[in-house]
């Protein structure tokens, strides 16, 4: 558990902040430090940066609930496209100038934690890391001292068709459903409904909501616990690549061309396919989806054992902000009560603050959300590294080869693994 | 000289052009049917669009997509932005790359060359390098999320001084020769004889620098920040989600963001053709 | 006699740097020592926000074996040498339309001026879809005369070619602009006096139209393949970085931006941004020292 304040190893982290602050251009860290009790009367102007247009309609109900409480303080809310948030973010590391507020996601958060530019948590008043997850709290700490709150979460879950399933005659999935149910089940509606053009799975190669969970659900992993090396090289993870690569080969599930040009999401978003490996963020999309009444959702299959993959937008703020009391205040409500009840009944996201989930589940009972959440206590953590987007372009290069065939499941693990333990070892 | 409207010596009979009209339709169409789609698109709902296959053409047209654009994006505020920004780089360019695209055709310096070649070279590496160094001049000035801090760097267009330079390189002369033997100095001879020969190819630099400015992307979104501050086409890249988007509203966007340039394109070069015609071209 | 050029220039030289000053000043410091500091930033290692540390010609070193160098290199001329087979198309487009006495010519100017003017993020999702193997319109038409369409834009082979088509159709425009004024600047008693002559239009077309055009040509040889070798925006939005055929067919620039915002190597992204500009630096001085060959300053 994080919210202990330690203060010998946050000296160490400021050291380190403070040696990297130095070589920047242009300090400007006169943002004042944070009271240990904000006044209701603080005033300012921050700015508040996303990557999400869907969740901009909830940011701004929050942005005006903490207006309530905080009348002087004028929070400015930029939406940038996901593709160029963090290429913009660290054009304005570099230069100094982070907005006050901000998103962060998991593999981008160590780079900017180690290189002192986000505000450690133990000095921002009102943030209690006991109402999250343990899971999540563990993905935004670095070095003991945690540096974003997180904003919501979110599981894998399996989606389905109920229809497609009716009509090819196949039994629903439950709880105990193999990694063997998962494919017969999909050759057998691929083989039944092959005119309607309706695949058994959506297929495709998505990290997260697919290879990961089958990766640890084979018994592997995809990083080791200190981050040094690469799981792609283990017998669990050739399983699982291998169990991939033989629904392509045997067609149940589309081949790795078709998925690039039509995202599984967007197969079974439009009825073509019967199951898909997503997480809970997917409900968003799906409740305007033409089938919507047919689609349900079920907890994950199993392999050797149970696996799952947690991750969720964590928000934090810049340690040289121009106002931090104001951000400060802000911030802590951002993780607040009452900001994560206004998540969940705008339907934006999985708010991470315990308790706080049920309009959220509520919203879309026949998607039955309560079970990504329930999985949240035995998922793991998303995978990262200092420098996780290193690696992360290396499995996009990768996944398509060894599932598309054009690499030896068993060589191309190898490959990625050797290549994967390179881009570790550079960051030491 | 007659008074001769409209070159006639190659007299436009009927038959004649016949297979013009025939290439220059077909290409049109190729040029354009992807827009057709994009207005199809615009007409659509989300579920016509992300259907697979999706669908040719919508149930019912959906006009109020276009409408939805004004509810997302505060678009006239936007608007405002890209043509200020872009005003302020076509004039500002159309000054400084003629004055200096006729220093690097028409006179003789030391060092010529090689300024040139240099000049040319900013085209040649990646943008992407110029973002940081960019962005912390700009911020040093304190002109982030201003108008003239997105257009600044776009002030200065290696692009334009090299169109303009080929341009003067190619007139007469004679021309200035004579002026010279008058006793004209040199911004004389570029304000009274070279300048008004380059109606054209200053034409050609401002529309084509409008379309760049409008549509430049990465530049502006870096520099800005709020959203009545950026220019449309940063605006627009916002409407794009992380897991959805939705396209039907992005096209209309689009299409509403591309129809100013559209119109001025029309005004411009109608002018500019009808203004040739009588000027009489090179005396 | 001796003295006077000497006095000119130098007199030329005030007034010269009067004329191109402003422009210089700019560039000098917006774009040029943004340059200088890639090019010490290549012989370093240069962490994500700062911090460098010298590594001499390392970087260097890894460009020479890494072997995707060599095939975005490959990948980079084809799409170049594509998109330049434009100017010729444009030629002949342009003089089309810009024959006297065309009807519509607003019209047809406005068609193929579109394709420059639209957001460059809604193209590419209309020619995504008109790519897609199983639904989009050109596996459609094919399909209609009995061919099998391949995966356009997700197969190593095909997905060059598939965006460089899209670069092509896309730069017609501005080189028909481009040519556009060329022509305009050609005095109409030139053509009156080839015809007086009993020259064709098509002898008038390549001996004097052409000719006169080669300024312009040039200035389009010169640009295009500058803009060529800069291909990232159109690959990035076509394929996408998901994509199976990505690896073998992404371009110098591509690489650049994948060391330097994904893996965060802006040290060995740096490099490579110089080896882009040595690369295109050479082609424009060659096509430069060639001109005096073809191109005919009246």
């Amino acid at each position: 558990m994080v919210t202990t304040t330690r203060r010998t190893l946050l000296t160490g982290a400021a050291a380190l902040g403070a040696g990297t602050l130095a070589a920047c251009s242009g300090g400007g860290g006169g943002g004042g430090d944070i009271p240990d009790e904000i006044p209701a009367d603080t005033s300012g102007e921050i700015t508040y940066s996303i990557w999400d247009q869907a969740q901009k309609g909830a940011m701004e109900k929050i942005i005006a609930a903490f207006g309530k409480q905080f009348p002087d303080i004028t929070v400015s809310l930029t939406v940038t496209p996901f593709e160029q948030y963090f290429e913009k973010l660290q054009t304005q590391a570099t230069g100094g100038d982070l907005p006050d507020v901000f998103w962060m996601n998991g593999p981008n958060f160590q780079l900017y934690a180690s290189e002192g530019k986000l505000q450690d948590l133990a000095d921002v008043p009102g943030v209690d890391a006991d109402s999250y997850p343990d899971a999540m709290n563990a993905l935004y700490t670095l070095d003991g001292a945690q540096y974003c709150v997180p904003k919501d979460f979110d599981t894998i879950g399996l989606w389905w068709n109920a229809d497609h399933f009716e009509k090819a005659g196949v039994e629903a999935p439950t709880e105990d459903w193999t990694w063997d149910d998962y494919r017969e089940t999909s050759r057998a509606i691929t083989e039944a409904l092959a005119d309607d053009g309706v695949w058994g799975n959506a297929g495709g190669t998505e990290n997260q909501a697919y290879v990961y969970p089958l990766v640890l659900q084979a018994g592997g992993e995809i990083i080791s616990e200190d981050a040094t090396r690469s799981g792609y090289g283990s017998d669990a993870a050739i399983e699982a690549f291998e169990f991939l690569r033989g629904m392509v080969e045997e067609k149940i599930a589309p081949s790795i061309e078709f998925t690039s040009e039509n995202k599984p999401a967007d197969l079974f978003n439009a009825g073509k396919a019967a199951m898909l490996w997503s997480g809970n963020w997917s409900a968003a999309v799906f409740k305007d989806s033409p089938v919507r009444d047919a689609i349900r959702t079920a907890p994950l299959p199993t392999g050797k054992q149970a696996g799952n993959v947690i991750h969720g937008i964590g928000n934090t703020m810049a340690a040289e902000g121009r106002n931090k009391a104001a951000a400060a205040a802000f911030l802590a409500f951002l993780g607040g009560e009452e900001a994560n009840r206004i998540q969940a009944e705008e339907g934006a996201a999985n708010p991470a603050f315990e308790g706080t989930a049920q309009a959220y589940v509520d919203a879309l009972p026949e998607f039955e959300l309560q079970r990504f959440i329930d999985a949240a206590a035995d998922a793991s953590p998303y995978p990262v590294s200092r420098n996780t987007a290193a690696w992360l372009s290396l499995e996009l290069e990768y996944y398509p080869k060894i599932v598309g065939g054009e690499l030896e499941v068993a060589a191309g693990c190898a490959e990625l693994a050797q290549k994967m333990d390179e881009a570790l070892a550079d960051e030491q | 000289m007659t008074d001769a409207p409209a070159p006639r010596p190659r007299a436009a009979r009927g038959p004649r052009n016949i297979d013009a009209y025939v290439v220059l339709t077909v290409g049109g169409l190729v040029m354009i049917f992807p827009f057709v789609w994009q207005l199809i698109m615009s007409l659509s709902t989300q579920a016509e669009v992300t259907g697979v296959p999706p669908s040719l053409l919508p149930a019912s047209p959906q006009w109020g997509n276009f409408a939805a654009v004004f509810d997302l994006l505060p678009f006239v505020d936007q608007f405002l932005v890209s043509v200020g920004v872009t005003a302020l780089r076509v004039i500002v360019q159309m000054i400084l790359c003629a004055m200096a695209g006729y220093a690097f055709a028409r006179m003789q310096f030391r060092g010529r060359g090689i300024l040139f070649a240099l000049l040319l070279s900013i085209l040649m590496v990646p943008n992407q390098i110029y973002l940081i160094p960019q962005y912390s001049i700009i911020q040093g000035m304190g002109l982030l999320n201003t108008v003239l801090g997105i257009a600044m760097p776009g002030l200065f267009s290696a692009f334009g001084t090299f169109l303009l330079r080929q341009h003067f390189v190619a007139l007469p002369a004679e021309l200035e020769e004579a002026a010279r033997l008058d006793g004209a100095n040199p911004w004389q001879i570029f304000w009274r004889v070279m300048l008004p020969l380059s109606g054209p190819a200053l034409a050609s630099v401002a529309i084509l620098t409008t379309i760049a400015s409008w549509n430049d992307l990465l530049w502006p979104l870096v520099v800005s920040t709020y959203e009545d501050r950026m220019p449309l086409a940063v605006g627009l890249a916002t409407l794009q989600g992380q897991h959805m988007t939705n396209y039907p509203v992005m096209m209309a966007a689009s299409l509403l963001a591309m129809a100013p340039i559209l119109i001025l394109f029309l005004v411009l070069q109608r002018r500019v053709v009808e203004g040739l015609a009588h000027s009489g071209m090179k005396g | 006699m001796s003295s006077e050029p000497t006095r000119r220039i130098r007199r030329e030289d005030g007034w010269a740097w009067l004329f191109i000053g402003p422009l210089m000043l700019g560039v000098v410091v917006f774009y040029f020592w943004p340059i200088l500091r890639t090019l010490y930033n290549s012989f370093t290692e240069f962490g994500a926000f700062g911090g460098t540390r010298w590594t001499g010609l390392e970087n260097y070193a890894d460009l020479l074996t890494d072997a995707h160098v060599p095939r975005a290199l490959l990948n980079t001329l084809i799409y170049t040498v594509i998109v330049l087979l434009g100017i010729p198309l444009s030629v002949y487009l342009a003089a089309l339309l810009n024959r006297p006495g065309l009807r519509l010519a607003w019209f047809y100017r406005v068609m193929f001026f579109l394709p420059i003017v639209a957001m460059p993020a809604a193209i590419a999702m209309v020619w995504r879809m008109i790519y897609n193997s199983d639904f989009g319109l050109l596996n459609y038409a094919l399909s209609l005369v009995g061919v099998d369409g391949p995966y356009w834009i997700s197969s190593p082979g095909w997905a060059l070619a598939a965006v460089s088509v899209v670069g092509l159709w896309s730069s017609l425009g501005f080189s028909i602009i481009i040519l556009s004024g060329g022509l305009r600047a050609i005095p109409p008693e030139l053509y009156e006096a080839a015809s007086l002559d009993g020259a064709g239009p098509m002898r008038q077309f390549f001996s004097l139209t052409v000719p006169l055009l080669t300024p312009s040509i040039f200035f389009l040889t010169i640009i295009t393949a500058i803009n060529g070798f800069q291909l990232f925006d159109l690959l990035y939005a076509l394929l996408g970085p998901n994509n199976p055929a990505m690896a073998q067919t992404q371009s110098l620039v591509y690489l650049f931006y994948e060391q330097a915002f994904a893996q965060n190597d802006k040290g060995y992204a740096s490099a490579i941004a110089m080896l882009i500009l040595l690369v295109i630096g050479v082609i424009t001085l060659v096509q430069f020292r060639f001109q005096r060959r073809w191109v005919s300053y009246d």
